[in-house]
C-alpha cells in the first residue's frame, strides 16, 4: 500500500467527492477493472470489425454490380439461348457473307429477342424508362493491327461492340462510361455510323477523336473517348489490349447503326429498364416476367445474390460468422462484466453497510456503483475503438484484392447480367478466357474496411450500455441491502 | 432523548425465530453516556442497531427527540442517521481505498454541504481527534488506534447528537483503549452529545455515567427491567 499524494487526497468543488471515490475504488481495483474493460472492448473491436468489413463487402458488392450492371439500371431484361428456340436458326449465319472481321455468330449464350420488346416494357405501370442494346463482337484476324503478340494458333482475339440506345444516356451501358475526349452519342446519332472508343482501346489501337474504323467493312468515325471508372485500363505487356472487365464494350456505337452494320435491323439482346420508384423494382420485374415468361429478368438484388468468390465468401462471413461471433463475443464480455461487477459488490458488503450507517440513501450507492461499471464501459467502448480502427487500419492496409465471381443464370452458359448476345466468328466464347474462364465470370476488387461514423457511436453505447448492464445488477445489489446485514459480513 | 417502550426484534433464520430483543423499555437522556454490557447473543448490537436506526422493531416504539423511529421507512430513517447520529464500529469500517480525511468526509456526503465546507469540517474533525498529519493516509497506514481516531472523526464530522459505538476499543490494546475511551470521555463532555457505548469491558463501562445489562434481550438497570419513566438518571 503505498502513501496517496496531495492530488489524490485534495478534491475540488462540490460534486467532487463522488468522482474522488471513484477515481480511488478503481485504481484500487485496476486489474478488476482493466480486465472487464478489456473484455467489453475485445466485443467492441469485434462489433466495429465485423461492422466495417460487411460494409467494405457491401461497398466492393455495389462496385461490383456497378461494373457487371450499370448505373442507374434497376433491371435487365435477357434471353437465354435455348437450342431450337426463334433465334437460333440465326447460329453460324453469317451476315455478309464473305466480308471478313464482323460476323454474327450466335455464341449459344443469349438469344436475341425484338427490339419491339423495349417499348412493350416500358408501357408497363412502374416502369420510367427503358433502352435496348444489341451486343455485338468482331475478331480480328492475328495478323492484324494492333495484336502482333498474338501467335496464329491462339484464337484471334474479339473486340467488344455495344449497339445502345442513344436517347437515354442515364440508361444501359452509356451510364456507365464517362467521355473524356471528343464529344458523347446523342439521340441524333441513332443510325449515324459513328462510335465512342473506350480509351484502353484507343490507346493499344492509337485512335483518337477522328479516327476511322472499319466494322463489317463499313467505315466508323471515333466522335469521342470514354473511360468508365469501375474498370482499370487492360494495357498489357507488349502492347496486348485485352477486354475490360465488366460490361464495359471496347466500342460503342448507336443501336440503328450497329443493326444495320449487323443486319439485324429489329434485334436487341438486353433491355435496360429504370423503375420509377426503387422500390416498386421487385414488382416491375415480376410483371415484366409474366408478360415476357422466356425473359431472364435480373435485378441488382438478384445479381447480388449470385455474387460469389471471395467476395461472396467474405461477405457471407462477415454477414453471418462475423455478425455472430461479435454478438456472442459482446454478451459474453457483459456476462462476465456483470458477474465481475456482481463479485466486486459482494466482496465490498460493509463498505456499503458503512456507508447506510452514515446516512448514505439507496439512490446515492446505486449512483456510486453505476458510475464505476459506466466508467469500465466506457473505458472498453474506448479501447474498443482503438482496437477496432486499428484492426479495421490493418485489413485495408493489407490491400486485399477480393474476386466476384457471377454464376451463370440458369439456361445460359453466360454470366447473368454481363453481356448480352455475344458473337464470335469461331463460336469460341465470347469474353476474355484469361479473365473470364468457364461459364462464370470473375472481377478482382479492391477491398477496405471503412469504419461508418455510426458504428462508432453504437460502440461507445455498447460500452456504456454494457457498464451500465454489469452496473446495474451490482448496484441493485448493493443498494438493496439491509445495513444490519451488511455491517455483519466479515470485512 | 430516547425513549424505548415494548421494543422487541425477533428474527427468522430458516424454520425457528430468535427473539434478540423481548420488550424493552429505557429512558436514554440528552448529554447521558451509557454503557450496555451483556454475554454475546443477548441484544446488544442489535439494541444499538434500533437505537441508530439501521433496523426496526418487530414491536414497541423508539422515540427519538419525539420521532417514532420505529413508523419511519428506510429513506427517513437514512435521513435521521446522516444528520443526528454517529457511529462507532469494533472493527473501524474505515473504506481500505480511500485516504483518512476522505473516510470522514463521506459521512458529509448525504448533507449536501459545499466543498468549503466539508473540507473545514474535515480538517476540525481530524484535529479533535489528534490526526491532522494523517488526513492523507490510507487505512493500512495506520495503527488501529489511529483507524479508530479516524472512525471517532467520521463519526463527529457531522456534529450529531447522539454517538453509538459498538465495541469501540474491543480491537485496540489496553493503552490505546484507554486513549480512544479518554478521547470519547472528552469529546461527549465537550459536544454535549448522547453517548451509548456497547461493551464487554468493565474498564470501559466503568467510565460511563451509567450501565445497564441485556439479559436475553432485555435491559435491565440494577437488576431489574425498569420501566422507561422510571429510567432517566
Amino acid at each position: 500500500m503505498t502513501r496517496t499524494s496531495q492530488s489524490e487526497a485534495s478534491r475540488g468543488p462540490d460534486g467532487s467527492l463522488y468522482f474522488t471515490y471513484l477515481r480511488l475504488e478503481l485504481r484500487h481495483r485496476l486489474r478488476q477493472a482493466v480486465f472487464i474493460a478489456a473484455g467489453l472492448a475485445v466485443g467492441i473491436a469485434l462489433v466495429i470489425t465485423v461492422s466495417a468489413v460487411a460494409a467494405g463487402t457491401s461497398n466492393a458488392q455495389a462496385g461490383v454490380l456497378n461494373k457487371l450492371y450499370g448505373i442507374g439500371t434497376d433491371i435487365t431484361v435477357t434471353r437465354p439461348y435455348t437450342p431450337g428456340a426463334a433465334d437460333a436458326g440465326k447460329e453460324d449465319h453469317e451476315i455478309n457473307p464473305g466480308m471478313t472481321g464482323f460476323e454474327y455468330l450466335d455464341d449459344a449464350n443469349q438469344g436475341m429477342f425484338g427490339a419491339a420488346t423495349a417499348a412493350s416494357i416500358a408501357s408497363l405501370p412502374g416502369v420510367r424508362a427503358t433502352a435496348g442494346m444489341l451486343a455485338l463482337g468482331q475478331t480480328t484476324p492475328s495478323t492484324g493491327r494492333g495484336n502482333p503478340a498474338i501467335p496464329e494458333s491462339q484464337a484471334p482475339p474479339t473486340t467488344l461492340i455495344d449497339a445502345v440506345d442513344t436517347a437515354d444516356r442515364q440508361l444501359g451501358p452509356l451510364s456507365e462510361v464517362r467521355v473524356i475526349s471528343g464529344r458523347d452519342l446523342t439521340a441524333a446519332d441513332a443510325d449515324a455510323d459513328v462510335a465512342l472508343v473506350y480509351s484502353g482501346y484507343a490507346k493499344a489501337q492509337h485512335l483518337h477523336v477522328g479516327s476511322v474504323i472499319t466494322l463489317a467493312h463499313h467505315d466508323v468515325r471515333v466522335v469521342g473517348i470514354f473511360s468508365s471508372p469501375d474498370v482499370q485500363g487492360n494495357l498489357q505487356e507488349g502492347g496486348e489490349f485485352l477486354e475490360p472487365a465488366g460490361s464495359v464494350p471496347s466500342i460503342l456505337i448507336p443501336l440503328g447503326a450497329g443493326q444495320a452494320l449487323a443486319s439485324l435491323p429489329s434485334e436487341i439482346t438486353e433491355v435496360y429498364v429504370a423503375a420509377a420508384r426503387t422500390a416498386d423494382i421487385g414488382a416491375v420485374a415480376s410483371k415484366i416476367k409474366a408478360q415476357l415468361p422466356w425473359a431472364d429478368v435480373t435485378t441488382s438484388a438478384s445479381l447480388a445474390t449470385e455474387i460469389s468468390g471471395s467476395l461472396g465468401t467474405t461477405a457471407k462471413l462477415a454477414k453471418n460468422l462475423g455478425r455472430w461471433l461479435a454478438i456472442a463475443v459482446l454478451a459474453a464480455a457483459f456476462a462476465v462484466a456483470a458477474l465481475l461487477m456482481v463479485a466486486a459488490v459482494s466482496r465490498r458488503v460493509r463498505e456499503f453497510g458503512t456507508l447506510k450507517a452514515l446516512g448514505w440513501p439507496a439512490r446515492r450507492i446505486t449512483a456510486q456503483v453505476l458510475g464505476e461499471s459506466v466508467t469500465i464501459g466506457a473505458a472498453g467502448a474506448l479501447a474498443g475503438i482503438g482496437l477496432g480502427y486499428a484492426a479495421t487500419a490493418l485489413i485495408s492496409a493489407l490491400e486485399s484484392t477480393l474476386t466476384a465471381t457471377a454464376a451463370a443464370a440458369p439456361g445460359t452458359s453466360e454470366p447473368h447480367g454481363f453481356f448480352g448476345g455475344a458473337n464470335l466468328r469461331t463460336g469460341q466464347s465470347f469474353h476474355q478466357t484469361t479473365l473470364f474462364p468457364g461459364t462464370y465470370s470473375s472481377t478482382p476488387v479492391h477491398f477496405s474496411a471503412p469504419v461508418a461514423p455510426g458504428v462508432v457511436v453504437l460502440a461507445a453505447g455498447l460500452g456504456i450500455a454494457g457498464g451500465l448492464l454489469a452496473g446495474a445488477l451490482a448496484s441493485w445489489r448493493a443498494a438493496r441491502l439491509r445495513p444490519t446485514v451488511a455491517l455483519a459480513q466479515a470485512g | 432523548m430516547y425513549t424505548l417502550t415494548g421494543v422487541t426484534r425477533i428474527y427468522r433464520k430458516g424454520r425457528e425465530t430468535v427473539t434478540a430483543l423481548a420488550g424493552v423499555d429505557a429512558v436514554i437522556a440528552d448529554r447521558e453516556w451509557l454503557a450496555i454490557q451483556g454475554p454475546t447473543g443477548h441484544g446488544k448490537t442489535t439494541l444499538l442497531q434500533l437505537l441508530g436506526g439501521l433496523d426496526r422493531p418487530t414491536a414497541g416504539t423508539i422515540l427519538l427527540d419525539g420521532k417514532n423511529l420505529a413508523a419511519m421507512n428506510e429513506a427517513e430513517l437514512a435521513r435521521v442517521r446522516a444528520a443526528s447520529i454517529g457511529f462507532i464500529f469494533q472493527t473501524f469500517n474505515l473504506i481500505a481505498t480511500l485516504p483518512a480525511a476522505v473516510n470522514v468526509e463521506l459521512a458529509l456526503a448525504p448533507l449536501g454541504l459545499d466543498a468549503a465546507e466539508r473540507h473545514a469540517r474535515v480538517a476540525q474533525a481530524l484535529d479533535a481527534v489528534g490526526l491532522t498529519n494523517r488526513a492523507r493516509h490510507l487505512p493500512a497506514e495506520l495503527s488501529g488506534g489511529q483507524q479508530q481516531r479516524v472512525a471517532i472523526a467520521r463519526a463527529l464530522v457531522k456534529e450529531p447528537t447522539v454517538l453509538l459505538a459498538d465495541e469501540p476499543t474491543g480491537n485496540l490494546d489496553e493503552t490505546t483503549r484507554d486513549d480512544i475511551i479518554g478521547l470519547l470521555e472528552k469529546l461527549w463532555r465537550d459536544r454535549r452529545l448522547t453517548l451509548v457505548i456497547v461493551t464487554h469491558d468493565s474498564t470501559v463501562a466503568a467510565r460511563a455515567q451509567r450501565t445497564g445489562q441485556m439479559r436475553d434481550g432485555r435491559l435491565l438497570f440494577n437488576g431489574t427491567a425498569a420501566a422507561a419513566s422510571d429510567e432517566q438518571p
